[in-house]
């Protein structure tokens, strides 16, 4: 069997009304990796994940998913692949929770017994279950977001494509849903794909990150490199994380002296402050560099 | 005024407020009470004299009372489809033949009242309302995913109970983004305007609305096929019926039964 989950080679599309919306693309995701698609708007990230999961055949190149070409086996791929749509709903289409979760299941053609179970699981999994009479106008934007996964992992996905989680989501509700997608890696080794522009939340969910731009990958590479490429970021329209930037001003403007590649996360970040007091206690002169407001 | 019509709208469509109390006929599997009130329909579709028709309402009002649903409420969700046909039925008095119990006007016009098309009229109203009852009833104390289901096993087609499941769903979402349109709309209106602005405002906000649900559409189709759907809504639904089930369409049977005898008996011809 492949090692790569995801394989994109060399992908034209072009929509009906001759819009070119992604050309020689090239994309490599391996089992279990956790990988962003990062850029702006119309950047033509959510035409790339539609390609991941079958929805679109490519107008040159091939996909690959987990060894299969995606043309021919539009059914099964769908079936590895659990994609989330943005708006949650676009997904809930079902008068209750239960049978919007229960839907992918029985597509598969799975028996009744095993349609509830998995149902149960993935409103379990999710913490959803306890409104599974619900109908989906009734729930809030977080609780729709969770309740797409659910739908997805229901059908017990060895992908999970997800086109910008984040969207419309209060704190909390990112936080849940971060440990939620970290849960699903850590637990099932399931391979994500992450298509975003938000790039404060992207380090908590990957690891590595391809850039695209008006349809053509301009960067790919470790997320601590992609974010240091000063130059494809701004031609991009992408704005680092707070925190990259933040450090990045430290290390330019006082004695702060952080280590490349720049923190992504706050526990980075709060280790690179006890590192740096650490050392300011054995250099007493570098604190005078520390701004006093901080 | 078009916002307040869109937010009432929304409310009588998705309450379920009435459908998830404990009264009597939430306690009814759907599929004998879908089977029990479309049996009174039939009735009131059949019955020509007025007592029948009379029986079927008071019996729908009991049966609301024994379901927890407030009268007052109860009575003008069910009159509020009367407006309309009452002006349906207006000219009734005036058009029907036969002898006439009050005249209009003097001797070379005439416009004259007749006891046939009194009774016409008074029959044509109370037919709808027994016909519309049973229905509001029946919406206001069943879950609309049941009613579905309930349909589903009574073999009507799916493409009918796909159809409207999905209607259902997007309604909200159809509304909530006219009322979100309309709002913006207001909020950049400082003066009055003209009926004829507004009117072309309203018409490129219809097409607006077209155009947005149109592509709606599209995602949703993309969305069920990622998750393997191909061209057929399955889905596993669990109804029971109980002894409970079983009298209350036992009792609706008898009911229909006697009043269409009734009926056919001329006993309760008014």
């Amino acid at each position: 069997m492949s090692d790569l989950a995801v394989d994109v080679k060399d992908v034209k599309y072009v929509y009906p009304d001759g819009c070119v919306a992604l050309d020689s693309v090239d994309i490599r995701v391996v089992r279990g990796e956790r990988v962003a698609i990062l850029g702006p708007n119309g950047a033509g990230k959510s035409t790339l994940l539609m390609l991941i999961d079958g929805l679109y055949r490519p107008s040159k190149g091939s996909v690959h998913v987990l060894g299969m070409p995606t043309n021919g086996n539009t059914h099964k791929v769908r079936m590895k692949v659990g994609l989330v749509f943005q708006d949650p709903n676009d997904q809930l289409f079902c008068p209750t929770l239960w049978e919007d979760v229960a839907f992918g299941p029985l597509n598969m053609g799975l028996d009744e017994e095993e349609v509830t179970r998995r149902a149960e699981d993935a409103l379990k999994a999710v913490g959803l279950y306890g409104l599974k009479d619900k109908a989906p106008h009734h729930l809030s934007a977080g609780e729709k977001k969770k309740a797409t996964i659910a739908s997805v992992l229901a059908m017990n996905p060895e992908v999970l494509v997800l086109d910008e989680p984040t969207a419309n989501l209060d704190s909390k509700s990112r936080i849940e849903l971060i440990g939620l997608i970290n849960n699903l890696h850590r637990r099932q080794r399931i391979t994500l794909v992450v298509a975003t522009h938000d790039l404060d939340f992207i380090p908590m969910v990957a690891d590595r990150a391809y850039v695209l731009n008006r349809g053509h990958v301009v960067a790919e590479g470790a997320l601590e490199d992609v974010f240091s490429d000063s130059k494809v970021m701004e031609e991009s329209g992408l704005e680092p994380p707070t925190l990259t930037k933040l450090f990045d001003l430290l290390n330019r403007f006082t004695g702060f002296d952080a280590v490349k590649p720049l923190p992504l996360t706050i526990d980075q970040a709060l280790h690179e402050i006890r590192h740096y007091l650490a050392k300011s206690r054995l250099e007493p002169q570098v604190r005078r560099a520390v701004p006093k407001e901080s | 005024m078009l916002s307040s019509f869109l937010k009432a709208s929304k409310e009588i469509v998705y309450n379920e407020r009435f459908s998830l109390s404990n009264g009597f006929l939430q306690s009814i599997d759907p599929r004998v009470k879908v089977f029990s009130f479309t049996a009174f329909i039939l009735v009131a579709i059949v019955s020509k004299s007025i007592l029948p028709l009379i029986t079927l309402v008071t019996m729908t009002f009991i049966f609301s009372i024994a379901s927890k649903i407030p009268l007052r409420f109860f009575t003008l969700r069910t009159a509020f489809a009367l407006i309309f046909v009452a002006l349906i039925a207006l000219p009734l008095p005036f058009v029907t033949p036969g002898s006439p119990i009050a005249t209009i006007g003097n001797n070379g016009y005439l416009i004259s009242i007749t006891s046939e098309g009194l009774f016409k009229a008074l029959q044509f109203v109370l037919r709808v309302w027994a016909c519309i009852t049973p229905l509001i009833l029946l919406t206001l104390t069943t879950r609309f995913s049941s009613l579905i289901h309930s349909l589903e096993r009574f073999r009507v087609p799916r493409v009918f109970t796909n159809m409207m499941s999905v209607t259902y769903r997007f309604i909200f979402l159809f509304i909530d983004e006219a009322y979100r349109m309309i709002l913006a709309r207001e909020s950049r209106t400082v003066r009055g305007e003209s009926c004829l602005r507004a009117t072309k405002a309203l018409a490129s906000m219809m097409s607006t609305l077209f155009i947005r649900s149109y592509e709606r559409g599209e995602r949703v189709y993309l969305a069920m096929m990622a998750r393997g759907y191909e061209g057929n809504i399955r889905s596993i639904t669990r109804m029971s019926i109980n002894g409970r089930d079983m009298i209350f369409g036992f009792f609706a049977i008898a009911m229909c039964m006697m009043i269409i005898s009734l009926e056919y008996l001329h006993i309760g011809v008014v």
